[in-house]
């Protein structure tokens, strides 16, 4: 069933490639794949998250089939110099705080957010610390 | 701490004020506060040899002790030890201390539980000042002792007495109730053996 | 003639007579009714995920314990399963079931707590929660027997649990299952026949199935709008696949159903106790051997267990040495405040307090 979505993923959207049981975006197709997915029942995102390796930051993005129970993994890769990809707060509200916390600690700019500020840390805290760079002064 | 009384324009604006407010402190209580000095050898063996004053005291430091008013603001996991402690099975009420008070001008005891992080630093400190004297602060837990396990991350306090002075430590992770009433046991042994007569509260 | 009137901003907290944590509203009121809101936290912020790159896979399992401090043992659960599943760790029967007996007798405690001081913000001063007390006091002194600890238990290893039952746990938990029926339905005296109680929540706070899917909420706060999804039944993980329970739906996503579903999961949580009890295989086998310096080969995996609050999911990415690349925890209570928003504009201040309440956080897990 899994294998199914992906492959009517690859073909209505640009999908980068399907490894095993998740599939590699490229980021500027999210929305697209995200409404897709959000017509073909999978309705329910789960998670967003991201980390860092060096060159690149990874997101990752979870969606739930609740009446099938089923679900779909996306991952999608932006570079270090330019850490944007759109965001999915106006299709899903689910996503507002989740995307708030990793602009927050990572410094990812998710473009269409209608409040991207900090939300765990206060304002006036300098740099990003789930950064694998940033240095801890305490 | 002063509160500015003037009209922030917008939201944004007082979020921004307040992350001032946080950095300022940060950056002024990289030391502890240092430890309040009780009474030493020489005072204590005066005041035995002045019976009024000492019955005086007695009573007074009696009232104090046999009615400490602690304030809720409990930031983490300890709470849950508090609240045990002052429900049916451990009983604080023997203690005089089951009447918790929202507001800090109505209490006397600062029940430092939890981890305290840079962000919540300026409304402790804020609700320390507003407390009346004569006032005692217990850091409970390892959190509040030295930061506990979290010691080494980017936004906690490594302790409570960076910020207020402290009375009494309770160590745990968290303490047991029979800790926590161990520890507020010393804190009125403290209590007994103050006097009016010396200006070091 | 008309009154000149205007919007007011009140500030509700960090600091409150509420037992739910360090957590700051700013309400914009036109009179007594809520405009707007906009919840404020990270006031219990401690930098969790980035202090678990700097420790070992082994370090990292009392660190959990501490996220959501209510139901300790719950959080270990998803940790576990996913340095598991990366490292080919399995699990012996046995392990599995005293893994589950330990979830559900959290799940009750930590039910317990939530109606507790649901009712504290109610206005019954301490009366029912002081009733509920008696029993998660018997129930932290059945936890204590078996991990010698109150409240962060540390009991889930890789591989199984960390100690065997003793020889007087299982007599006197089957002895306090027999007596819970009894209390609860005490409780049910207490509230389901108090005018008060049904006055001030029936109808407050509703929720539609739409908005709770849009929003991704989860737990009791998703299944009182009548959405019908439980991770233990659906996509069950461990030994859940064997027990026979039912999943408690409410109907109209208002506040009484919220507490009606979370008093019906306490009593199907005892029926999963008795089964498990009468299921668990014999033999003194709780935990495969690990290797004391564990080193994890490269990849990433996603596991999530349904805890009280909701879907508590941990994402871990490895990079083949002996301590995590990336740790991050799927917080339900962190995304069920989302639907703060959609709750409360509309309703009365007073209302306002209850309705947060019933979304039962803890702000250990939403801060991290």
């Amino acid at each position: 069933m899994t294998k199914k979505i992906y492959e009517e993923l690859q073909e209505n959207c640009e999908c980068a490639r399907i490894c095993g049981d998740y599939a590699e975006i490229v980021p500027d197709s999210l929305p697209d794949c995200a409404l897709f997915l959000k017509d073909n029942g999978y309705d329910y995102l789960d998670m967003i998250t991201a980390s860092d390796h060096i060159d690149e930051f990874i997101l990752t993005y979870t969606f739930k089939n609740l009446k099938d129970k089923d679900d779909v993994m996306l991952r999608a890769s932006v570079s270090r110099e330019n850490p944007e990809i759109p965001s999915l707060s106006n299709i899903w509200i689910g996503a507002d705080f989740q995307e708030r916390e990793l602009y927050d600690l990572m410094g990812i700019i998710f473009t269409g957010h209608n409040n991207l500020k900090r939300i765990v840390l206060w304002d006036g805290f300098e740099g990003h610390p789930q950064r694998k760079d940033y240095k801890n002064v305490a | 701490m002063e509160i500015n009384p003037q009209m922030i324009p917008s939201l944004d604006d007082a979020d921004a004020y307040e992350g001032n407010i946080v950095e300022d402190l940060r950056r002024s209580s990289l030391e502890p506060l240092p430890e309040k000095v009780i009474l030493s050898e020489e005072e204590l063996k005066e005041l035995n040899r002045n019976i009024i004053v000492t019955t005086l005291d007695d009573a007074i430091n009696w009232a104090h002790k046999a009615s400490l008013w602690p304030v809720t603001c409990f930031t983490a996991c300890c709470t849950f030890e508090f609240i045990a402690t002052s429900m049916a099975r451990f009983d604080i009420a023997r203690f005089g201390m089951e009447v918790l008070r929202p507001s800090p001008r109505q209490a006397d005891l600062l029940m430092a539980a939890g981890t305290l992080s840079w962000k919540m630093a300026p409304q402790i400190k804020r609700i320390y000042e507003q407390m009346a004297e004569p006032k005692w602060v217990v850091a409970m837990g390892a959190c509040a002792i030295s930061g506990g396990i979290f010691q080494d991350s980017y936004a906690v306090v490594p302790g409570y007495n960076h910020i207020i002075p402290v009375d009494v430590y309770i160590p745990g992770c968290p303490p047991r109730p029979e800790t926590l009433l161990y520890g507020l046991e010393q804190l009125r042994n403290k209590i007994g053996h103050e006097s009016i007569r010396l200006e070091n509260k | 003639m008309s009154l000149r009137t205007e919007e007011f901003v009140v500030n509700v907290g960090p600091q409150h007579p509420s037992t739910h944590g360090v957590f700051r509203m700013r309400f914009t009121l036109d009179g007594e009714i809520v405009k707007d809101v906009e919840p404020i936290f990270g006031y219990l912020h401690r930098g969790v995920e980035k202090l678990m790159e700097m420790r070992t896979y082994k370090q990292g399992i009392p660190m959990t314990d501490r996220l959501d401090y209510v139901s300790a043992i719950n959080n270990n659960w998803p940790y576990v399963l996913a340095v598991e599943e990366l490292a080919g760790i399995s699990v012996p029967q046995r392990a599995e079931f005293m893994r589950v007996i330990m979830s559900e007798m959290q799940r009750i405690s930590s039910h317990i707590l939530a109606v507790g001081s649901q009712m504290n913000d109610m206005g019954s001063f301490y009366t029912v929660f002081m009733y509920m007390f008696r029993e998660r006091e018997k129930l932290t002194d059945l936890m204590e027997m078996v991990t010698g600890q109150r409240m962060m238990y540390n009991y889930m290893r890789f591989g199984g649990v960390s100690m065997d039952f003793p020889a007087e746990f299982v007599p006197q938990l089957k002895k306090f299952i027999k007596v819970f029926p009894k209390y609860m339905a005490e409780y049910e005296d207490m509230l389901y026949d108090n005018e008060i109680f049904l006055a001030r929540t029936k109808g407050v706070g509703c929720f539609k199935p739409e908005d709770a899917i849009n929003i991704s909420t989860s737990g009791p706060v998703l299944r009182s709008t009548g959405v019908d999804y439980d991770l233990r039944r659906d996509k069950p993980y461990s030994v859940y696949d064997k027990f026979e329970f039912d999943v408690p739906v409410g109907k109209n996503g208002d506040v009484y159903d919220r507490v009606w579903v979370r008093m019906e999961e306490m009593k199907q949580s005892v029926r999963i106790i008795e089964q498990a009890l009468d299921m668990m295989p014999g033999g003194n086998r709780f935990c495969s051997k690990v290797p004391v310096a564990l080193h994890i080969p490269e990849g990433f995996t996603y596991k999530e267990i349904e805890s009280p609050r909701g879907m508590l999911g941990c994402y871990l990415e490895s990079d083949g040495s002996d301590k995590p690349y990336r740790c991050h925890f799927r917080a339900p209570a962190f995304i069920n405040l989302t639907a703060l928003k959609t709750m409360l504009v509309g309703q009365k201040l007073a209302d306002a307090i209850i309705i947060f309440g019933s979304v039962d956080l803890s702000m250990g897990e939403v801060d991290r």
